[in-house]
């Protein structure tokens, strides 16, 4: 069974020289969709969508622990109550993955959820208070 | 003049009035011409959805047993302060109201979840509301608490009364500073990120009429879903600001005072807003009907984004320090197109104010004009007019030692 997560990896900078992500779709045959990487004070993070089958989703993801790489499954992060978006389009300024666009012919604002990586900043930042936290 | 609003208030009534709103007015016009769109063409709509602080709503409750007088008390609807300076059971509340314990900006950027704005809109979409008020007793009034809930349904009034919406034009709002600062005009990131508007432009209804031709005291408006009034120029209120030939407004300038009955509102147009480090207010939307009475009213209608200028204006510093600096001038053709040119640098920009609501205001506004549920009125007497001496200034502050 084909399985879609988005999750962030949280490393540190010891680790950083592993080949991490090439054994992941080498070893594990899984695909990789990059939506952030960053290296802050020894702190390494990753956030990642992947494909994959879930036997080798889990199997990529226990040699993540074994390695000591810390996996924060995101996939279910954010999302919008559609009823209380007005459509103003204050979010696309500050999202800083670029998950919210302007549809330029209905005018409205689309939340790209493939493209968020659940910082959360568009949940305190929205006028209507549209967007939540899942967990 | 080619028509008189009675003759188009005759064929409303006989479902034979043609009416656009102001984004189809534009090509239709380019195809039929000015002289024949201007007998054609009865009515043009406008419309507008976002932010307005200056709102507002005042209700009366009905007397309960034994009686209460809230005025010279204390009341708060959800625990959101309301004021109580009123006769026995009369009370209003501001979209910018909080609740008492609400920690405010005492650590900086508060969240501002709930004010006076989500109160209204909770009102208007039927939810009970808990009414708490403390009141000092007198003969007539004995009561000196109450605690109850409240709906609209059982109020004997509810009148939404806001004294500026609808501003004819606005800011664009921009931060030079080098820390992100939490605005009105919402978050603004440090040296010159990102650029806030908040204008529904060439649907924005006193940007169809900038002479206030035909909008005025008395005419009957889109307000929130029902119908409403103005009741007057809006506070502020500044027909003298710098114009374009096309008579358009460089800056913000006309503002409406606008009331209407809460009981025959929507909260999808009447929608609790909160702006974090800000605070709470509300956001109305609001569509105005334009009679297209001859070719100059029509002329003012097809005004386009790419003729309406907004000027850019610094929030860390000018505009808290009222400067009066102005950092450039950029079109709303420019603003929807995503960017800005600011002297060279392209910044991402992002509306306050939502087009697509709008657009379904003047889109509803045309439909119940349509079908005879709305009809147009003549207005009582114009706003104040650009040369008529009327204007907006700052507080000249007569500090208290002096007087005291």
């Amino acid at each position: 069974m084909s399985i879609e997560r988005k999750i962030i990896l949280h490393f540190s900078a010891e680790k950083a020289d592993k080949p991490l992500v090439n054994k992941l779709i080498r070893d594990y045959n899984l695909e990789l969709n990059f939506l952030h990487a960053s290296m802050e004070n020894g702190v390494g993070t990753m956030v990642v969508g992947v494909v994959g089958s879930s036997e080798d989703y889990d199997k990529g993801m226990g040699y993540l622990a074994k390695v000591g790489v810390a996996v924060e499954d995101i996939s279910r992060g954010i999302y919008r109550n559609e009823d209380r978006c007005t459509g103003c389009g204050a979010c696309i300024g500050f999202c800083p993955s670029g998950a919210f666009t302007l549809d330029k012919q209905t005018a409205n604002t689309v939340f790209n959820s493939n493209r968020c990586i659940s910082c959360g900043v568009c949940v305190k930042a929205c006028l209507s208070r549209c967007m939540h936290r899942k967990f | 003049m080619c028509k008189t609003i009675a003759e188009i208030n005759a064929k409303i009534k006989e479902g034979k009035a043609v009416v656009m709103t102001a984004e189809e007015i534009i090509p239709y016009t380019k195809e039929h011409g000015l002289k024949n769109t201007a007998k054609t063409v009865d009515v043009v709509t406008t419309g507008t959805f976002g932010p307005m602080c200056s709102s507002g709503a005042y209700i009366n409750t009905g007397q309960p047993k034994p009686k209460i007088k809230f005025g010279g008390g204390t009341i708060t609807l959800n625990g959101v302060q309301a004021y109580a300076g009123f006769a026995a059971v009369d009370l209003m509340i501001g979209a910018g109201a909080l609740p008492l314990d609400d920690p405010r900006n005492r650590r900086h950027p508060g969240d501002f979840d709930y004010g006076g704005g989500h109160v209204i809109e909770d009102l208007v979409s039927g939810k009970d509301i808990a009414l708490v008020s403390h009141a000092y007793g007198t003969d007539c009034y004995p009561r000196k608490e109450l605690q109850a809930l409240i709906n609209i349904k059982d109020l004997n009034q509810a009148v939404l009364c806001n004294f500026r919406n609808g501003y004819q034009n606005y800011n664009v709002a921009v931060n030079k500073s080098g820390e992100t600062i939490y605005t009105y005009m919402g978050i603004l990131k440090a040296y010159l990120a990102n650029a806030n508007y908040c204008s529904a432009g060439a649907l924005s209804p006193l940007l169809n009429d900038p002479y206030y031709k035909t909008i005025g005291i008395g005419t009957r408006i889109f307000l929130g879903g029902g119908q409403g009034y103005i009741v007057s120029a809006g506070t502020q209120h500044n027909p003298e600001a710098p114009r374009t030939e096309n008579g358009v407004p460089t800056s913000g300038a006309g503002t409406l005072a606008v009331t209407g009955d809460l009981k025959n509102m929507k909260s999808r147009y009447l929608v609790g807003t909160s702006i974090i480090g800000y605070g709470t207010t509300l956001s109305v939307g609001i569509g105005i009907p334009i009679p297209i009475l001859d070719e100059e009213i029509l002329q003012y209608t097809l005004v386009e984004d790419k003729d309406i200028y907004a000027p850019v204006i610094d929030y860390s510093e000018d505009y808290p320090l009222n400067t009066g600096k102005v950092l450039g001038n950029v079109s709303y053709a420019d603003l929807r197109s995503g960017k800005i040119n600011l002297n060279g640098r392209f910044i991402p920009t992002a509306a306050l104010s939502s087009l697509s609501r709008a657009r379904e205001i003047a889109d509803e506004l045309r439909r119940s004009i349509q079908n005879a549920s709305f009809t147009l009125t003549e207005m009582l007497e114009p706003l104040p007019q650009a040369g008529s001496g009327y204007s907006v200034h700052g507080l000249k502050e007569r500090p208290l030692e002096e007087d005291f």
